[in-house]
């Protein structure tokens, strides 16, 4: 019985350890004054329960405004957030493209318009 | 005696203008018809050799394609410029006015709560849509430097 009962541990170690494999790369949220960056599944997985990082995108049919925003927050509470009205077609691409797998970079200018998103989606950061 | 030269003279000066008139006269037929018989061309026209004169047919077919989507892109973003501007030109009813003013202070009265979570997100994007560009702009950079030098409080990640 015990035997089985080690068996079965091993195996379940054995799988769970599967389930993790390939190259993985943490990026925990940094923020600074003229720019933050960091991994969404960092952040979500992090020990604390500060950091985040994303983006969102705003429109809407009856208004010709439109924007997009990122936010971060580190482990240490430091946050900055940002917002760009009316943006590039590529700047909304950019924004949009964050998912679980991105590992996130924005910059700010001094009136907090986000003036450089970049968005990395890989296996890597997961 | 002389008048008799004189009467030869005059025969072979007419003789000689006449001649000299029917001869001109079939030179002008003969080129006459010349031009009006069609004139078969032996030598069969040669092919022209593909860059001799810098461009074969696939290239001016590509450069003529290239040259007809430039212009109707063009076409396009200029319709589509002239009814931005011409949306942007007209002017803002007085009702409307009113309005953006009234967002304005509803989005200066969501600030002043120091507070920033899912309502206010919602409350103020309702009220971002009523505002004129430069409204916009300026609220959007106001709640940023709210929300970044902690005057306002994000309860919420996403605050915008």
């Amino acid at each position: 019985m015990n035997k089985l009962a080690i068996g079965l541990a091993f195996a379940a170690a054995l799988a769970a350890q599967a389930a993790n494999a390939g190259y993985h790369y943490s990026t925990p949220i940094t923020v600074g004054t003229g720019g933050a960056y960091g991994g969404v599944h960092s952040a979500r997985t992090s020990g604390d329960s500060n950091q985040f990082i994303g983006c969102a995108a705003y429109g809407a049919v009856n208004s010709s405004s439109t924007y997009v925003a990122c936010s971060a927050r580190d482990s240490a509470g430091h946050s900055l957030y940002c917002a760009t009205y009316n943006p590039s077609f590529y700047v909304w691409q950019a924004a949009m493209s964050v998912n679980q797998a991105s590992v996130i970079i924005f910059n700010v200018d001094s009136s907090y318009n986000c003036t450089y998103i970049y968005v990395s989606n890989s296996s890597t950061n997961l | 005696m002389v008048r008799l030269l004189s009467v030869c003279a005059l025969s072979v000066a007419i003789g000689a203008g006449a001649g000299w008139s029917l001869h001109g006269s079939s030179s002008a037929d003969t080129n006459e018809s010349q031009a009006t018989t069609p004139v078969v061309q032996l030598v069969p026209p040669r092919p022209q050799p593909a860059g001799a004169s810098g461009l074969d047919l696939a290239q001016l077919h590509a450069a003529i394609r290239e040259e007809l989507a430039a212009a109707s892109m063009g076409q396009a973003a200029n319709k589509q410029s002239a009814t931005t501007a011409a949306k942007e030109n007209v002017p803002a009813s007085r009702e409307l006015v009113a309005q953006r003013r009234e967002a304005m202070q509803d989005i200066q009265t969501l600030m002043a709560s120091g507070e920033w979570g899912d309502k206010e997100r919602t409350e103020f994007q309702q009220k971002f849509a009523v505002l004129d560009p430069e409204q916009a702009r300026q609220a959007l950079q106001q709640v940023m430097k709210g929300l970044n030098n902690g005057s306002i409080q994000a309860l919420t990640t996403v605050p915008l």
